[in-house]
C-alpha cells in the first residue's frame, strides 16, 4: 500500500547562517557577511576549509536538528548536503585538530574533536613534550564558553552596536595621534604577541605596555629574579624528589602549570615502584589544598605566618647542614609572634636534610618575594639546584609595566588612549588602585573581550574578542615549547583576537588566516620556501615546534640578594585576624563566571557550587557561634565585606580563606546574585593575604548554600581504604578485608546467573580501576564527562534540593582516628556508575529500561525509561540521576514554569552537544555510561575493519573513556579486562585493589587501589597517619586475602544477611 | 409484581454484548493495524525538490550507489550527494544543464546554497544506526531501502521499526549476501542455493553476531 | 472470637442445656420490616442539607488534586519534593497508605463470612465501598509518580513495534497486576452483595427514573428460591477467591522494599507486617466513617451495635499490637544481624534528622491502641472515635519513616540528603481525601450502607426453630 504524502513547502530562509541575525535574514547582518566575507574569502592553507564551507557544514547540522519546522504526521526534516565537498570531512565522522589553550604560566596543549565544523570537545596532546595527555576543569569547560550565547557579539561603542568600520576609523585616529597610547594585556606567552608588540614599540615609542593578572603576581618572578638573577626560570624536578615541603603551594592544582607539571610527582607517589621509594609530602598551608589532601604530614599554618615558618625550618636546617649563607638569610627574617610546633619543624628538617639532594622546598608562588626567595635558599642549602630544582635559560624577556605604573601614568594624564587585550581590571584591579575611576576619565578607551563585562561597560569601545577554538594564535607551554594555537570554527560572533588588533595598530591588513603566527613561526625557525611549508605543516599538525624549549641553565644562588631582600622586608606588624584570597576552583579569577558547567561543579575541597563563601576554621566559627550559611562581616581598614561563613575542617585559625572571581553584578543573569565579591579587600600591597583584618557574625538571615555533598563524615565505614607504606609492605592486600570484608562468609549461591555462563560473555569486559593513591579530586574527569555525555546544568535551587546531575561526583570526606575536625586527613574518592554484574538496579526496573550487556555494561535505554526512580533508590552507590525537569529544553530559572516557560535551547549550545551521545529528556533516568559512544565506535571500526573476514575476533584497539583521558594523574584505567595485555586487566587484580560494599554481593567493575601514605615516624601524630579506617584489623590475619583480588568479579560475597 | 420495564429491556443485554464486542474488537485491529510504523512509515514518499530518478541513473546508466553516496562504506552516516557531484555531469555545456527539472540543482551551485532534500528514512535522535559496519559485513542496501533502482520516486519500503531490526539482528543470515554483491539491486541467490544456505556459511566464516543489547544502538 | 462461633448453632445449645448470653446483633427487637423500611428511606428521603454542605467541602479538594496532577503531569516530577537519594517519598507513601486502607473492606467481607463471623452483616458495605474509594486515590499514585506518564503503557505486556516485554523480575510490576486484581474483585464482590438490595430498592422507590435504574442494576433479581441458592453459592465462591488476595496485596507491596538492597527495606518480616499494619489502618478507618454515620441515623446504632464497636476495637488492638511487636523485632534484628548499615539505618529512623516522624508513628500506632484494653474506652464512642484516629495518623507516617527516611541515608554518607515536601506535595494528599469523602458521600446517598438482607439473616427469626418451644 503505497501512499503520495505531499511535502508542506520550504520555508524561505537560509540553510547556512550563525546566529538568529542571520536566520532571520536581518539586513543589518546581510550588511556584516557582506563586510566580513567578501566574495571568494580567504582559504585556509592547512586545512583547505573556506569559510563557506563551515558555514554549511553549520548549516546542514542545524537543518538535520529539525529547526521549528512542523508536519502532519511526523516533523518532515531536510537532508542538507554541502553545495561542494570539504577536504577531510565526511559528514559524520570526527576531525582532530592540534591546538592549545593559553593559561596564567603557559598553556594546555589540545587535541580539539570536531564534528562536522564543530568543536565539541578538548583532549590533551599526547604528541606534545610538556603534555601527558591530561587537561584540567577549565580546559574541558572552555568548548562551552566558545558557545556561550552570552557572548559578546558585535562592536559596541558607548552601549551601543556599531559597525566594524567606524572602528576601524578609531583605529586610524590613535595611529594618527600616535602618542599616549597604552596597552594592558593579560598573560598570554604567545611570540606573535611578543613580536608585535616590540613593532609596536617601535612604532610608537611612548607607548605604555602593562600587563595584569590578578592571580599572578610579580612576587613569583621577582624572587626568581633576586636569586638567580633575570632570564632564568626554575621548575621542580619531581622524578628525582624523595621528600617535598610544600608551604602554601597548591603545587597539584594542575589549572595553571599544565598537567604534566606533576606527573613526575605521581610516578614517584606509586608505593609499589622500582627503585626510589615513594616520595614524602609535607604540606604546611592555612586552608585545605588538593594538595594538603595528598599530604603525608600536614600543618595548618596562617598564611602570614609561612615566611615566620620557612625561616625556622631553614634555621634547623642551616643548622644541620652548617650552611652559614642559610642562616644569616633565615636569621636576618624578621621574627613573628607566632610559635609553632617545634618538634614539627625539627622533625622536618631533619628528614630535609637527610635527604640531601633528594629533598625539594616549594613556596606558593604568591608568598611574598623574599619568603619565596628564603625558599630558594633554603633549597641551595638541601642541594636541590640542579637536581629536584632545575634551572631554563629563557633570555632577558622585555619589560613590561605593572599595573601600578600603569595607574600612575593615568592619573598622571599622560595617556589618552587605553587598550586593555583581554581581562577585566575594572573588576579584578587591586582595590586601591581605584582603577575604574581612572578608566573612565580616559578620553579614548578600547576593552577586547568575550563578554560585555564590568570593564566593556567602562570602556568607550568594547570589541568583541575571539574564543581560542575561533583563532590563529600561537603560545609558549610552561617548559617554553612554541605551540600552536589554529581556529577549529569561524569566530561565531565576529570576534577578533589580540594579534589582529594589534597588527591593525601597526597598520596591516586585516588577514584571515595564519599569516601573523606564520611570520613569527619563520622568524624563529628561520627557513623559506619549501622547508618552511613543510616545518609549518608540521608544526600546525602535530600542534607544537619541536625542540623549542627553553635551555636547561646552571642555578647559582645569589644569596647576597635574597639576604638583603629579607632584611628589607617588612611584613604588616598588624595583628588580628588575616584573609587569604584563593584561586576560586570553578572560575579562575571570575573569568569562568559565566560557564555554567563550572559554576556546578563542586569546589573539591568545600563542594560548594554557584557560590563562594569565607572559610572560617571550626574553633574560629564556635568562638564567632555561627554555623554554615551564616553571614558574616570582613573588615580590612575602611573596606566591609559581608558574606556566608563555611566551616573548613584542617582549616587554620584566626585566618579567613575567600575564593575570589565571584559576586559579579549586571553582567549576565547567570552570575547574578552568585557568591561574594572579595577583590575590594584586596591591595596592591596585599595579593595574597591582607592581616589585621576584623571578623563579626552578622545575625544577618542565613544564607542558602549548594553543596551537592552536605555530610562530610565517613561514619567509620570503609568505602575509603588507606594505610601506611609500612603496612602495605607488611601486608600488600590489606585493604582486602578490612571492616566488614574480613568477616565475610564465603559465597555459596543457589542461584546460576545466566549472565555469567561463559557462552553469554562476550570477548571483551569492560572494567575501570581508580588510584586513590593519585586522585587528588581535580575535577578534570567530572567536566570532562559533562562535555562528553551531554549532562545538564539544573542551576543553584535544584542543587539545593539535590537534584544535580553530574554523573561522576567525587566524593569527599573529613576523616582522622580521633574524629578531629581540627586537622583532619581528607580524602577524595570518584564515584560513578560501578556497573556491577549484579546490578541492583537492573532486577527492579519494570520495563527493562535499564539491563546488562554481555560485554558486561549497565545499559540505560532512555528512551525505554518511564521514570520510576525505583533503580535509584536501589542503587547502592546512588550515581544514577534522574531528570526531575527538562533541563535542556526550559531556562532553568523557569523550570517551574512548566509549559509556560520558553522551550528550547540556545542555538549555540546545540551546537555544543556530542552528536554521538543522546540528549536526554524529563522524566528519565541517567547516569555513567561507561562512554559507550566510544566502546561501540571502537567496536564498529574493528568490524568495519573486518570487513568480509573473521578478523571481527582481534581485541578491540585501545581507546579511553572521557574521565580517562582528562584525569591529569592517570588515575582512571579503563579497559577490556579479558585482554591481558591491558593495563586494566593487571590493576584489577593489584594488590592494593578492592571493591565498595563487597557485602551486596553487586560485583562492581570498577576497582579502587587503596591510597598509602609514607609517615615520617619521627613526626608528630605519624601514628595516626593512613589510618582513617580501622587500623590493622585482626581481621588480616584470617580474610582469605589474596583470593578477592585474583578475583576479576572482586571477590565474591553474600549480602550479609541473606 | 408490576412489570415496570418496557418490552425492549429483555434485549438490552444482548444488543450492549454485540456493541461491546464489535467496538473492542475494532479497537484493537485499529491499533494493530495503524500505530505501527508499517502502516505510518512504508510509502512516505514526499516530492523532492530535484525529480531525480534511480531508475535512470541506476538501472539505465548502471551507475553505482557509491558514486553519489560516496562515503556509505566508512562513515555512519550516507551521504547525500553534493551539488559538486550532480554538477560533475549536469554542469554548464554538459548533461542537461538547462533541463527545467534541474533548475533547484543549477540555482544551488550558482548561489552556494544547498539543495534541502527531503528526508525518508529518519532513524530517531536516540538511535544509532551505521551504515559502514552494515555494508562491509553482506548487508546490502537493499535490505533496508529495496530496490531502489526501480523506484522512480524514493520512496521508504521498509517499516524501519526496532522489531523489524531486531528480525534481522537475531537471524542475519536471511540477509547477507557476497560482499561484491551488496550494492547489487537485482541480486538473487543461484540457483540450487538458498539464501539461508549462504547467509549460514558467511555468518560462521565472517563471525557475524550484530548486537541485541540495547547499547547497540542506543547511547 | 469464640462467643460468635457459638452462635452457629443455638438449637444445640438448647438441647445441652447451656445457654451461653451472647449480646443480640440487632437491638430493641428491630423487625424485618423495620430494617428494609429504615435502611432504605435514608436513601428514599430528601436529600439531606448537610450533605450539601460535606460535597461543598469535599469537591473542591477534590478539583485540587486533579489540578495539582494536571500541573504534575505538564511540568515534571520536581514540582514535588523528592530528591536524589530520596526517589521515592510523598507519592508511594500516601500509595501505600491508602492501598493499606483499602484492606478492612476484603477483610470483612471475605474472611469473616468464610469464618461466619454475623456481626459484619451490619458494616461489611460500608467498608467495601469504603475499600473500592481508598483503591481509587492509591491507584493515582503508582500511576502518576512516573517521570513519562504517557509512557506507562510499557508496563502492560503486549505485543509492540519494540519488541520488548515488561521485567517480571520487578516488584514494581508485580503491583501493577495485584493492586488491579484487588480492584476488580472487590468490585465484583461488592456489586454482588448489593443486588438483592437495589432490588428491594427497585420495588420500593415510586418514581420511574429511579425504578429504571435501580432496575437495571438489580438485573432483574426476583429473590426466587433457584436464585436465592445460585446466589449465595456465587457469593461463597467470590469469598474464597477474593481470601487470598487480602494477604498477596499488600504481601505485593511491601516487595517493593523488601527485594530490594537497600538497608531498612531488605527484610523478610515485611509481609506479614504490612498485612497487619494494614488491617490496623483497615479498621481505624472503618470506625472513623461508620460512627458519624450511626450519629447522622441515630437508629443505625440498632444495628451498628456496641458489641459491633467492640470488636472492631479489640481488632485493633490486636494488629496493632502485631505492628508493635514488628517494629521492635527490626529493631533488634537490626541489633543482632550486626551489619553496621543495618544498624546506622534503624538507628537514623530513630534518631536521625528525620527521627521524629519515628516517635509519631510508634506512639500513633503503638501506645494509641493499647487503650482498647479497657472496656471503658470501647465503648464509650467518643473515646474511640478519637483513639481511631491515632492510628489513620500513625499508619501514614510509617510508611514515610520506611520509605522517605531510609532513603534519606543509606550506604554512602556522601550521597545523603534530607527531603522536604513540597507545596504540591501536600495539597495533592489533602486533594485525594476529597475525592475519597465525595465519592463515600454519593455512596451513602444513593445505595443501601448496610447490607439489608443479610442483617435480616442474623435476626432472631431467621432462625428456622425461631419460637419453638424448649
Amino acid at each position: 500500500m503505497k501512499k503520495i504524502i505531499n511535502h508542506p513547502s520550504r520555508p524561505e530562509r537560509p540553510t547556512m547562517w550563525r546566529s538568529m541575525e542571520e536566520f532571520q535574514n536581518t539586513p543589518e547582518f546581510e550588511e556584516t557577511l557582506q563586510r566580513e566575507f567578501p566574495a571568494g574569502a580567504a582559504v585556509y592553507d592547512e586545512s583547505g576549509l573556506s569559510k563557506r564551507d563551515f558555514l554549511k557544514l553549520m548549516g546542514a547540522s542545524m537543518a538535520l536538528a529539525g529547526v521549528g519546522l512542523t508536519g502532519c504526521r511526523r516533523p518532515p526534516s531536510f537532508l542538507v548536503p554541502l553545495t561542494q565537498g570539504v577536504e577531510w570531512t565526511v559528514p559524520g565522522k570526527f576531525l582532530y585538530y592540534a591546538t592549545a589553550m593559553p593559561t596564567r604560566l603557559g598553556a594546555i596543549p589540545l587535541i580539539a574533536t570536531t564534528s562536522d565544523g564543530r568543536p565539541t570537545k578538548v583532549e590533551g596532546n599526547p604528541l606534545h613534550p610538556y603534555s601527558n595527555g591530561g587537561t584540567d576543569v577549565f580546559a574541558q569547560a572552555s568548548v562551552l564558553d566558545l558557545y556561550d550565547p552570552n557572548r559578546l557579539k558585535a562592536i559596541k561603542r558607548e552601549g551601543a552596536s556599531t559597525d566594524a568600520a567606524s572602528f576601524d576609523t578609531l583605529i586610524g585616529e590613535i595611529r594618527q595621534r600616535g602618542e599616549g597610547l597604552a596597552v594592558l594585556a593579560d598573560s598570554a606567552n604567545s611570540p606573535s604577541r611578543d613580536r608585535l608588540r616590540m613593532e609596536l614599540k617601535v612604532a610608537f615609542p611612548g607607548m605604555i605596555w602593562a600587563e595584569y593578572e590578578p592571580l599572578a603576581t610579580g612576587e613569583s618572578t621577582a624572587a626568581v629574579v633576586a636569586a638567580f638573577g633575570d632570564g632564568t626560570s626554575v621548575r621542580p624536578n619531581f622524578e628525582a624528589a624523595d621528600v617535598i615541603l610544600a608551604l602554601d603551594s597548591d603545587f597539584l592544582d594542575s589549572t595553571e602549570a599544565g598537567p604534566s607539571f606533576t606527573k613526575a610527582f605521581y610516578q614517584r607517589r606509586k608505593p609499589e615502584q622500582e627503585g626510589r621509594g615513594m616520595n614524602r609530602l609535607y604540606v604546611v598551608e592555612n586552608h585545605y589544598t588538593s594538595t594538603g589532601g595528598l599530604a603525608d604530614h600536614r600543618l595548618r599554618v596562617r598564611a602570614c605566618d609561612i615566611g615566620a615558618f620557612l625561616a625556622a625550618v631553614s634555621v634547623q636546617v642551616a643548622s644541620l647542614t652548617g650552611n652559614s649563607a642559610l642562616s644569616s638569610a633565615a636569621s636576618a627574617f624578621p621574627a613573628g609572634t607566632t610559635t609553632f610546633d617545634e618538634v614539627w619543624i625539627t622533625e622536618c628538617a631533619k628528614d630535609l636534610a637527610s635527604a640531601s639532594g633528594r629533598a625539594l622546598v616549594l613556596v606558593g608562588r604568591e608568598q611574598p618575594a623574599p619568603v619565596q626567595a628564603l625558599g630558594y635558599a633554603l633549597n641551595g642549602a638541601l642541594g636541590s639546584l640542579g637536581t629536584t630544582l632545575l634551572g631554563y635559560n629563557t633570555g632577558a624577556a622585555p619589560k613590561v609595566a605593572t599595573i601600578e605604573d600603569l595607574a600612575a601614568a593615568l592619573s598622571s594624564n599622560s595617556v589618552q588612549t587605553l587598550i586593555i587585550l583581554g581581562g577585566n581590571p575594572v573588576y579584578n584591579a587591586p582595590a586601591n588602585l581605584k582603577f575604574a575611576e581612572l578608566l573612565a576619565a580616559m578620553p579614548t578607551s578600547i576593552h577586547l573581550s568575550l563578554y560585555e563585562d564590568e570593564t566593556s561597560k567602562m570602556c568607550k569601545w568594547a570589541v568583541p574578542a575571539a574564543h581560542y577554538l575561533e583563532t590563529w594564535g600561537d603560545t609558549r607551554t610552561l617548559d617554553g615549547t612554541h605551540t600552536s594555537i589554529q581556529p577549529m570554527i569561524l569566530p561565531l560572533w565576529n570576534g577578533v583576537s589580540q594579534l589582529d588588533i594589534l597588527s591593525q595598530l601597526l597598520g596591516r591588513p586585516r588577514s584571515e588566516g595564519p599569516e601573523i603566527v606564520r611570520e613569527t613561526f619563520q622568524q624563529r625557525v628561520g627557513s623559506t620556501g619549501t622547508a618552511l611549508d613543510l616545518a609549518w605543516n608540521e608544526y600546525v599538525r602535530t600542534g607544537f615546534l619541536a625542540e623549542s624549549a627553553f635551555p636547561a641553565a646552571a642555578l647559582s644562588l645569589n644569596t647576597g640578594a635574597i639576604t638583603a631582600g629579607i632584611a628589607a622586608y617588612q611584613p604588616s606588624p598588624a595583628d588580628g585576624a588575616e584573609v587569604v584570597f584563593l584561586k576560586s576552583s570553578s572560575v579562575d579569577d571570575g573569568r569562568y563566571a559565566n560557564n555554567s558547567w563550572l559554576q556546578e561543579t563542586p569546589d573539591f575541597v568545600t563542594k560548594l557550587t554557584w557560590d563562594n563563601a569565607a572559610l572560617v576554621s571550626p574553633a574560629d566559627a564556635a568562638e564567632l557561634g555561627i554555623k554554615d550559611g551564616d553571614m558574616v562581616e570582613i573588615v580590612a581598614g575602611d573596606t566591609r565585606l559581608e558574606c556566608a561563613a563555611l566551616i573548613a575542617p584542617g582549616h587554620a585559625d584566626k585566618s579567613v580563606s575567600i575564593s575570589l572571581g565571584y559576586g559579579r553584578k549586571d553582567v549576565s543573569a547567570l552570575m547574578q546574585n552568585v557568591g561574594f565579591d572579595a577583590y575590594p579587600l584586596r591591595t596592591v600591597a596585599t595579593p595574597r593575604f591582607r592581616k589585621g583584618v576584623s571578623v563579626k557574625a552578622t545575625r544577618g538571615p542565613k544564607y542558602k548554600l549548594a553543596r551537592p555533598q552536605e555530610h562530610q563524615s565517613m561514619e567509620g565505614r570503609d568505602l575509603f581504604r588507606e594505610g601506611t607504606l609500612d603496612r602495605f609492605k607488611k601486608n600488600p592486600t590489606f585493604a582486602l578485608n578490612m571492616g566488614m570484608d574480613a568477616h565475610l562468609p564465603p559465597e555459596i549461591s543457589i542461584y546460576n546467573n545466566p549472565l555469567f555462563q561463559p557462552e553469554q560473555m562476550a570477548k571483551e569486559q569492560w572494567a575501570m580501576t581508580v588510584d586513590l593513591n593519585v586522585c587528588n579530586g581535580c575535577n578534570a574527569c567530572l567536566v570532562a564527562c559533562q562535555a562528553e555525555n551531554n549532562v545538564p546544568v539544573v542551576g543553584k535551587d535544584q542543587v539545593i534540593r539535590g537534584r544535580d546531575m553530574a554523573w561522576i561526583r567525587i566524593d569527599r570526606y573529613f576523616a582522622s582516628p580521633e574524629s578531629s575536625l581540627e586537622n583532619p586527613e581528607m580524602v577524595a574518592q570518584m564515584i560513578t556508575c560501578q556497573h556491577c554484574e549484579n546490578a541492583p538496579c537492573e532486577t527492579v526496573c519494570p520495563v527493562n529500561a535499564t539491563v546488562h550487556s554481555e560485554d558486561g555494561l549497565n545499559l540505560m535505554a532512555y528512551n525505554r525509561c518511564i521514570g520510576t526512580r525505583y533503580c535509584a533508590n536501589n542503587c547502592p552507590w546512588k550515581v544514577r540521576r534522574f531528570n526531575y525537569f527538562d533541563y535542556n529544553q526550559r531556562p532553568i530559572d523557569k523550570l517551574y514554569f512548566g509549559p509556560l516557560a520558553p522551550k528550547g535551547m540556545a542555538d549555540s549550545l546545540k551546537m555544543s552537544k556530542n552528536p554521538n551521545v543522546t540528549v536526554r529528556m524529563r522524566g528519565v533516568m541517567e547516569k555513567c555510561t561507561f562512554c559507550i559512544q566510544r566502546i561501540e565506535e571502537a567496536k564498529i571500526a574493528r568490524t568495519v575493519k573486518a570487513g568480509a573476514s573473521d578478523k571481527s575476533k582481534v581485541p578491540v584497539a585501545p581507546f579511553k573513556t572521557a574521565c580517562q583521558q582528562a584525569c591529569p594523574s592517570e588515575a582512571i584505567v579503563f579497559g577490556d579486562e579479558n585482554n591481558p595485555d591491558r593495563l586494566v586487566s593487571k590493576l584489577r587484580k593489584d594488590p592494593r585493589g578492592f571493591t565498595m560494599l563487597k557485602y551486596v554481593n553487586a560485583r562492581p567493575r570498577i576497582t579502587y587501589l587503596a591510597r598509602i601514605k609514607n609517615p615520617n615516624p619521627a613526626m608528630p601524630g605519624a601514628d595516626l597517619v593512613g589510618n582513617i579506617n580501622t587500623p590493622d584489623h585482626h581481621g588480616e590475619s584470617h580474610g582469605e586475602a589474596p583470593h578477592g583480588a585474583i578475583d576479576p568479579h572482586g571477590s565474591p560475597a553474600p549480602a550479609a544477611h541473606h | 409484581m408490576a412489570n415496570f420495564f418496557p418490552k425492549w429491556i429483555n434485549w438490552l443485554p444482548l444488543k450492549l454484548t454485540i456493541c461491546i464486542a464489535v467496538i473492542v474488537t475494532t479497537l484493537v485491529a485499529g491499533i494493530w493495524y495503524y500505530f505501527t510504523p508499517k502502516y505510518t512509515r512504508v510509502g512516505y514518499e514526499p516530492d523532492q525538490p530535484v525529480p531525480f530518478s534511480h531508475v535512470i541513473h541506476v538501472e539505465q546508466l548502471g551507475m553505482d550507489c557509491r558514486y553519489c553516496h560516496s562515503f556509505v562504506e566508512v562513515a555512519s552516516h550516507s551521504n547525500v550527494p553534493t551539488t559538486a557531484t550532480c554538477i560533475g555531469c549536469h554542469g554548464e555545456g554538459k548533461i542537461k544543464y538547462d533541463s527545467p527539472k534541474l533548475t533547484a540543482v543549477v540555482e544551488s551551485w550558482k548561489t552556494g546554497r544547498p539543495v534541502q532534500w527531503a528526508r525518508i528514512h529518519q532513524v530517531p535522535d536516540y538511535a544509532y544506526f551505521n551504515h559502514a559496519v552494515h555494508v562491509n559485513r553482506g548487508v546490502s542496501c537493499y535490505s533496508c531501502h529495496g530496490d531502489v533502482s526501480a523506484m522512480p520516486v524514493v520512496y521508504q519500503h521498509e517499516p524501519q521499526s526496532m522489531a523489524w531490526c531486531l528480525e534481522c539482528h537475531r537471524a542475519p543470515e536471511n540477509h547477507l549476501r557476497p560482499p561484491e554483491e551488496i550494492y547489487n539491486m537485482k541480486w538473487k541467490p543461484v540457483a540450487g542455493e538458498t539464501q539461508r544456505e549462504i547467509g549460514m556459511k558467511f555468518k560462521q566464516e565472517w563471525d557475524v553476531n550484530p548486537p541485541v543489547t540495547c547499547g547497540g544502538c542506543h547511547r | 472470637m469464640a462467643e460468635s462461633t457459638a452462635t452457629i448453632d443455638p438449637a444445640k445449645h438448647a438441647e445441652t442445656g447451656s445457654t451461653v448470653v451472647r449480646p443480640p446483633l440487632v437491638l430493641n427487637e428491630r423487625t424485618m420490616g423495620w430494617i428494609s423500611n429504615y435502611i432504605s428511606s435514608i436513601v428514599e428521603a430528601r436529600t439531606p442539607t448537610w450533605w450539601y454542605l460535606a460535597m461543598g467541602v469535599t469537591v473542591p479538594l477534590m478539583l485540587m488534586c486533579f489540578t495539582m496532577l494536571a500541573y504534575l503531569i505538564s511540568t515534571g516530577v520536581g514540582v514535588w519534593g523528592n530528591n536524589h537519594p530520596v526517589g521515592w517519598a510523598w507519592d508511594i507513601t500516601n500509595f501505600v497508605f491508602w492501598i493499606g486502607i483499602g484492606h478492612a473492606g476484603t477483610l470483612i467481607s471475605a474472611i469473616l463470612f468464610l469464618t461466619r463471623q454475623k456481626w459484619r452483616t451490619s458494616i461489611n458495605r460500608a467498608a467495601e465501598a469504603m475499600t473500592l474509594f481508598a483503591v481509587v486515590c492509591a491507584g493515582i499514585y503508582p500511576a502518576l509518580h512516573v517521570g513519562r506518564v504517557w509512557m506507562v503503557w510499557f508496563l502492560a505486556p503486549v505485543p509492540n513495534a519494540n519488541a520488548i516485554w515488561p521485567n517480571f523480575r520487578s516488584p514494581l510490576l508485580w503491583d501493577v497486576f495485584a493492586v488491579s486484581t484487588y480492584f476488580t474483585v472487590s468490585i465484583l464482590f461488592w456489586y454482588t452483595g448489593l443486588i438483592p438490595d437495589l432490588a428491594t430498592l427497585r420495588d420500593r422507590c415510586t418514581s420511574k427514573i429511579k425504578k429504571f435504574f435501580y432496575g437495571i442494576f438489580a438485573l432483574g433479581w426476583r429473590g426466587g428460591n433457584r436464585q436465592w441458592r445460585h446466589y449465595e453459592m456465587a457469593y461463597l465462591l467470590l469469598a474464597g477467591l477474593s481470601t487470598p488476595l487480602v494477604l498477596s496485596v499488600h504481601s505485593v507491596v511491601s516487595f517493593d522494599f523488601a527485594t530490594s538492597v537497600v538497608p531498612g527495606w531488605h527484610t523478610t518480616i515485611f509481609p506479614p507486617y504490612f498485612v497487619a499494619g494494614a488491617i490496623f489502618g483497615g479498621f481505624a478507618m472503618v470506625l472513623t466513617l461508620m460512627i458519624p454515620a450511626a450519629a447522622i441515623w441515630p437508629s443505625l446504632k440498632d444495628l451498628i451495635t456496641p458489641s459491633h464497636v467492640d470488636k472492631m476495637c479489640k481488632i485493633i488492638l490486636l494488629t496493632g499490637s502485631i505492628v508493635g511487636y514488628a517494629y521492635l523485632m527490626e529493631l533488634f534484628i537490626a541489633w543482632y544481624g550486626g551489619n553496621p548499615y543495618e544498624q546506622a539505618a534503624f538507628w537514623n529512623r530513630a534518631f536521625g534528622p528525620s527521627g521524629w516522624n519515628y516517635w509519631v508513628m510508634m506512639t500513633c500506632n503503638v501506645i494509641a491502641p493499647q487503650f482498647f484494653w479497657f472496656k471503658w474506652c470501647r465503648h464509650n464512642w467518643w473515646a474511640v472515635w478519637i483513639l481511631v484516629q491515632f492510628p489513620n495518623v500513625g499508619m501514614w507516617f510509617e510508611r514515610f519513616v520506611i520509605i522517605a527516611t531510609t532513603l534519606e541515608r543509606d550506604f554512602l554518607p556522601s550521597s545523603w540528603q534530607q527531603f522536604h515536601p513540597s507545596i504540591v506535595d501536600i495539597l495533592t494528599f489533602i486533594g485525594t481525601f476529597g475525592l475519597f469523602m465525595t465519592l463515600f458521600l454519593l455512596f451513602i446517598r444513593f445505595l443501601p450502607m448496610i447490607c439489608m438482607f443479610e442483617v435480616k439473616a442474623v435476626l432472631p427469626e431467621a432462625d428456622p426453630h425461631y419460637g419453638e418451644k424448649h
